[in-house]
């Protein structure tokens, strides 16, 4: 089987299992993950790379502070499919794409009742810029980037004719801005050991809900992942990476909302195997390790995802 | 770029908006048209949690007031009075519930709150003299508890005591006495009654002001929009006590509203009539109560009161030297064991009574 058939077996694959998994988000911790999943993949000149991620995200632990509670009444799950695409437009100027597919979906424990919503979420175009390429001389690299998420996905959703909270709705209805930067290192010959640290910072704006008196802003969002990565076999290399998140409250017409917000730190294992020059394959999961969430709220107690990537030109930088 | 890649290119993105879609599916999906209210049904909106997301109490456990150790003096809590039964549900367990499914003796009764509004309500919860338990719906209307009952479904809305949607569309719940205060004055009026304590059933922390502590503040808006343009709106959270005309629909039936603020720091009284029913209205900014009676007794003898300064549980006397509490229950006096009728009153926040009564 040639290689774009592949990716056409498996997209086909992945599109029609979607409808029929239980799919969702939560106050500050369940939408599309629009930040946390970009790839950090910038393409050279004339170059295009596409990746295909699936996410799962279960959302039922439920913490006050730091404090881990028995929850006994709400589970939450979300799944994601997210298409990026990023291309080079010159050796230091890529553009980049992402549009998302996502489920959600709301089990009350006590009832057993189930509320699935599911769309087409949010986008986000982003424009990365490398400052310093990874020469011998100098093994690093520098890029950063700017760039919007843009309210593709509905925010209408409604259940008995009643609109549905925006947390289960798969759009967010807001323009929001986000800066993006990376940093890497290597140190070769010495290792093959790829040293990295990328952060993201998006800048949410407002989206009206029922009328012009209701403007609802989810909080800005802050995430730092930090890891290494390295071959473990010829094609097939880990990554180790940590990550730190935080979101400022919500609010509602300028007042903050209680219950939203907080700060997460997670242990992200991933798994990366090259089939072809062009074609690679990544499975990863997120383990929270610390999150210290405002008020009282539900939140991820793992995420796992698989992507698949594929190179049209010769080379990514990195 | 290949033809051959543009082309997948093309296949992969028309995939990925192929199998994009809006539906929803829990019992009923956005076509249906479930707008059968008794309330403006655009108004009703989700609060962020499915039915039952917030949990109920259904198997309260109570100790007397003195065994009480977990409110603190400044907190609020609501009684409920039914016949000598007294029992007290502290809003900081309240926050993380809003309905306890509880027993008065014989008597099956729900007590709701909505920490939005700041109204605290009982209920007798008994459908064609069966008991029946209560539910959080999930939904809002003007920012205010829409309760369920598990046994037809019907959503109800608090402040109108009625239900509103469903099979007892219209049907007005029948309310007990309510009497709300800081945990400070409750353990002067009432060391014995029954307290809710923090064995739920639910692991929480109920030591936290869950809706914030600025939540509480006066000019702190609600969490939802209100339905008037909110310019108009001085302070949103000041305490009031309405009193409501007895045995009228309460689309009709008048009401008056009395501020916490606008009572001294010791107990007065204001005397007010309400349809053809003569009350008086005592109250404590200090002491942080209100509370109405009607001036006529079951007999047809009118009292008239004087506030009683310095003497709780008494906080009122009247002409034949009877001294009542602030259940309006005689402690002292020819009367001692007689009941006042209270008026048909609860709680709230400034802006729901303007929100229900007031602005619409």
């Amino acid at each position: 089987m040639k290689n774009s058939s592949k990716i056409w077996a498996v997209s086909l694959l992945l599109c029609l299992v979607l409808p029929n998994i239980n799919l969702a988000q939560t106050c500050s911790c369940a939408g599309a993950p629009l930040i946390s999943s970009q790839s950090i993949s910038t393409a050279s000149k004339g170059n295009l790379f596409v990746g295909l991620t699936y996410e799962f995200k279960e959302i039922d632990n439920l913490y006050t502070g730091s404090q881990q509670l028995e929850n006994n009444t709400v589970e939450r799950n979300t799944q994601s499919s997210l298409l990026e695409i990023n291309y080079g437009i010159t050796n230091r100027l890529t553009i980049s794409g992402t549009l998302t597919y996502v489920q959600k979906q709301r089990l009350s424990i006590a009832n057993n009742e189930e509320l699935i919503t599911r769309g087409i979420g949010d986008g986000v175009i982003l424009l990365k810029y490398v400052l310093h390429q990874n020469t011998m001389n100098e093994q690093y690299q520098l890029a950063i980037g700017g760039g919007a998420k843009t309210p593709l996905g509905k925010t209408s959703l409604k259940e008995d004719n009643i609109a549905l909270n925006l947390d289960m709705q798969p759009g967010t209805g807001a323009w929001d801005g986000i800066a993006w930067s990376y940093f890497s290192k290597t140190f070769a010959p010495a290792s093959t050991i790829n040293f990295f640290i990328y952060n993201t910072f998006r800048l949410t704006g407002s989206a009206e809900r029922f009328d012009q008196n209701d403007k609802y802003k989810f909080g800005n969002e802050w995430v730092v992942n930090t890891g290494i990565t390295d071959k473990l076999f010829s094609d097939l290399s880990y990554v180790a990476m940590l990550s730190y998140r935080s979101t400022s409250s919500d609010q509602r017409n300028g007042n903050p909302l209680p219950n939203t917000g907080g700060k997460w730190i997670s242990l992200e294992p991933a798994l990366q195997y090259q089939f072809t020059k062009g074609l690679s394959a990544k499975i990863s999961g997120k383990i929270p390790v610390y999150q210290y969430l405002n008020g009282l709220q539900p939140t991820t107690s793992y995420t796992t995802s698989i992507s698949i990537f594929y190179n049209f030109g010769e080379k990514v930088i990195f | 770029m290949k033809k051959s890649n543009a082309l997948l290119l093309s296949s992969l993105f028309l995939l990925f908006t192929a199998c994009s879609g809006v539906t929803s599916n829990s019992g009923n999906d956005d076509s249906s048209n479930n707008s059968n209210w008794l309330i403006p049904n655009e108004q009703v909106i989700n609060g962020g949690v499915p039915k039952d997301g917030i949990p109920s109490i259904d198997d309260p456990k109570f100790k007397p007031t003195h065994e009480i150790e977990y409110v603190n003096n400044e907190r609020l809590i609501t009684g409920v009075r039914h016949g000598d039964i007294i029992k007290g549900y502290p809003h900081q367990v309240m926050d993380h519930h809003e309905i306890t499914n509880d027993q008065f003796g014989n008597l099956p009764v729900c007590f709701t709150y909505c920490p939005l509004t700041g109204t605290g309500i009982a209920f007798e919860r008994l459908i064609d003299g069966e008991p029946v338990e209560f539910g959080v719906s999930g939904l809002l209307f003007r920012n205010n508890l829409i309760p369920y009952d598990r046994k037809t479904g019907t959503n109800y809305s608090q402040m109108q005591m009625r239900g509103v949607n469903g099979p007892r569309k219209g049907e007005q719940l029948k309310t007990l006495q309510v009497f709300q205060t800081k945990w400070s004055t409750w353990k002067q009026l009432f060391p014995d009654a029954q307290v809710l304590t923090t064995e739920t059933g639910y692991n929480r922390d109920y030591s936290i002001f869950l809706y914030g502590e600025n939540y509480l503040e006066e000019d702190t808006p609600p969490l939802f929009p209100l339905t008037v343009d909110d310019k108009i709106v001085q302070t949103y959270k000041k305490r009031e006590y309405i009193v409501i005309e007895k045995d009228i629909d309460i689309d009709l039936a008048s009401t008056i509203i009395y501020t916490l603020q606008d009572f001294d720091s010791g107990i007065s009284l204001k005397r007010g009539e309400i349809g053809d029913t003569e009350y008086i209205v005592a109250g404590s900014s200090d002491l942080d109560f209100v509370i109405g009676f009607e001036k006529q007794l079951p007999d047809g003898t009118t009292l008239n009161f004087e506030p009683v300064q310095n003497s709780l549980p008494v906080i009122l006397k009247d002409q034949e030297g009877n001294r009542w509490n602030a259940m309006g229950r005689a402690v002292e006096g020819p009367r001692q064991g007689e009941q006042l009728t209270p008026t048909r009153s609860y709680y709230g926040y400034e802006f729901a009574f303007g929100e229900f009564f007031v602005w619409n």
